[in-house]
């Protein structure tokens, strides 16, 4: 019997390697330079090019190592949380739609960790995403498996 | 406090809008059968991000979407041992009612205090826009009769002291 | 209702009813009785002969009579005591033609009856607060008057101690009951009961008690210590107040533990009924599969199921 008879049809058994792509060295070093990139433009006072930066990237990090996604969360939700409440609308307005899908992942990954991070201020930003960008991107959150 | 009790039940009523968009769904692994996919779990493609959504350490919803089913998890804010018995009484009196409730699961998740179950057949049945209202009601009603119930039984106890303790000062 | 009442109501109704009606069919009572505190009462009558029976039986009945019970219930019963039933600890007969002459009399006759539990526990109340009034001390009167819970009574240089032991079985008991006894320990701010007893609880036994070998080790277990000073007990109503009083402590908590159990039960009621309400709403009026749909030629059509 060849290979293709033993196919389960009804179940997809690639579905577990589409996420399963590897963090390259190369990967690595742009998570560095990312983490990098925001937390010196947090120091300038640049909040603005700091969220643009941090949500430059469509990077796989579930397969990261944990200390340096963590990190990476840790610095991305820092400069959410510098930023003052009146400039969130203006800061969301200037992205773009799949920078917006971008930043709600960290939305969420912040809000599963009340104990770490401050929850209200994320809240904060969720409200002002969903008036820009609109339930679409809390649903590409939902079903994206490339989360952050 | 409450001034952001009303930002978290909008991002709870936004993120559940969203999740709940249900069909029907067979069950892939067994002939004839259609279970809530997010409680049987055995088929892994058909389920989408789990989210917390958090006002604090002690109050957050979890939100586990699936194809034909979305999972809601309450953690109601207990602060001290009363709130928590109250919270526990109360929760196991709606729970032990769930086959009113229809959409009420008979346990809740572990680390949670009350657990809801919504499925393609609900949605079909009830307004989707009602059935979120209900649980954003649920959620502000719950702390409200908790800190009530409280608020009674220590009122309680202070006229019971002092009307025992009274026949003594005659 | 928010005090106990100190006499059984029962008893004393059906006393009064046994010796007043003159209906043939209530003719004679055989009735067993439950009271506080786990006492039984028999209470027996007999229209022809013209008698009434009360017997009771109680925990810790031995404990009592080596404080003094049997000299108290002679005083307060004494012609009407006779031996006592089997299965019981105590007896009292009233005859008919013992009846007094007025009303009134006989209605304090049934009265007494009806507080012969509350007379009963008074032995060692009154010992303590008669020898601390002479500056004498007592040893600690331990009463059993319930399984796992006593009360402890004892007369010291200045004053009397109480003490009881009560019992928490269930986890939402432990918790109100806490609550509860707060209030108590709190109450004497309150400018209406400041010549009240101080009351203090704990999870530990005082350290009055830590000597004695019949203390149950439990987690469930609070002492409750109520310090009685002269002005609560002196001779007269006051102190007969204060004797009536005491001993319903525990029944007095307990009692509204459960009343503040059965309002939140009540509560949770209505509550899940106006969530019940919400629900519905979410539920079309006419379910949604069963609205016609007609197709653009007017042919109808509906869902297949």
């Amino acid at each position: 019997m060849s290979a293709n008879r033993k196919l389960n049809v009804d179940i997809d058994e690639d579905f577990e390697e589409e996420v399963e792509a590897d963090v390259g060295v190369d990967n690595l070093a742009k998570y560095n330079s990312l983490c990098d990139d925001v937390k010196s433009n947090i120091l300038k006072g640049d909040l603005s090019s700091a969220i643009k930066r941090a949500v430059s990237e469509a990077f796989i990090s579930k397969k990261a190592p944990q200390d340096i996604r963590e990190r990476c969360i840790s610095t991305v939700i820092e400069a959410m949380c510098a930023v003052k409440t009146l400039e969130i609308p203006t800061i969301v307005k200037q992205l773009t739609n799949d920078e917006l899908d971008i930043l709600m992942k960290f939305v969420y990954v912040g809000m599963a960790s009340p104990e770490v991070y401050n929850s209200s201020i994320l809240i904060t930003w969720h409200e002002k995403i969903v008036n820009v960008a609109g339930l679409g991107c809390i649903v590409r959150v939902l079903t994206d498996r490339n989360t952050v | 406090m409450s001034n952001t009790l009303k930002p978290y039940l909008n991002a709870v009523k936004a993120t559940l809008t969203a999740a709940l968009c249900l069909e029907n769904f067979a069950s892939q692994l067994v002939e004839r059968h259609n279970k809530p996919e997010v409680e049987a779990g055995s088929t892994k493609e058909v389920l989408l991000n789990s989210v917390v959504i958090s006002r604090n350490e002690n109050e957050k919803v979890l939100i586990e979407p699936s194809i034909n089913s979305v999972r809601v998890s309450i953690k109601i804010k207990q602060a001290d041992e009363i709130e928590q018995i109250l919270c526990h009484k109360f929760t196991r009196f709606l729970m032990l009612r769930a086959e009113n409730f229809v959409i009420l699961r008979k346990k809740p998740i572990e680390g949670y205090s009350i657990s809801f179950l919504i499925t393609n057949f609900h949605t079909e049945q009830m307004f989707k826009h009602k059935l979120v209202d209900f649980i954003i009601q649920f959620m502000e009603e719950v702390d409200k009769e908790i800190s009530e119930m409280k608020l009674s039984l220590n009122a309680r106890a202070r006229i019971v002291a002092e009307e025992y303790l009274k026949q003594f000062s005659g | 209702m928010i005090l106990l009442e100190v006499h059984n109501k029962i008893i004393y109704e059906k006393i009064a009813q046994a010796f007043s009606s003159t209906d043939e069919k209530a003719d004679n009572i055989t009735e067993q009785l439950a009271d506080l505190d786990g006492v039984i009462y028999h209470l027996t009558s007999s229209k022809k002969e013209g008698y009434v029976v009360l017997s009771i039986s109680m925990n810790g009945y031995s404990q009592l009579v080596k404080f003094g019970a049997d000299e108290v219930l002679r005083r307060e019963y004494g012609p009407y005591i006779v031996e006592p039933e089997s299965g019981y600890d105590f007896s009292i007969c009233l005859n008919q033609q013992d009846l007094p002459a007025t009303e009134e009399e006989r209605d304090a006759l049934y009265k007494k009856f009806s507080l012969l539990k509350r007379n009963l526990l008074a032995a060692p109340f009154e010992k303590a607060f008669i020898a601390q009034e002479n500056k004498q001390t007592t040893e600690i009167m331990e009463v059993p008057y319930r399984d796992n819970e006593s009360i402890y009574v004892f007369a010291l240089q200045d004053h009397v101690t109480v003490i009881f032991s009560t019992e928490f079985k269930e986890d939402t008991d432990k918790i109100f009951g806490k609550v509860f006894l707060q209030e108590f320990a709190d109450a004497r701010r309150q400018p209406a009961v400041q010549t009240a007893p101080q009351v203090l609880f704990s999870k530990e036994p005082p350290l009055e008690l830590r000597n004695l070998n019949t203390l149950r080790d439990s987690e469930d277990i609070n002492y409750v210590t109520f310090v009685l000073f002269p002005r609560h007990y002196t001779e007269g109503p006051v102190r007969e107040q204060t004797i009536s009083n005491i001993p319903l402590f525990r029944d007095y908590l307990h009692y509204h533990i459960k009343c503040s159990k059965a309002y939140m039960h009540s509560r949770m009621r209505a509550r899940v009924d106006s969530f019940l309400k919400v629900l519905n709403r979410a539920k079309p009026e006419v379910a949604l599969d069963q609205i016609e749909k007609k197709t653009a030629s007017g042919r109808t059509f509906r869902k297949f199921k």
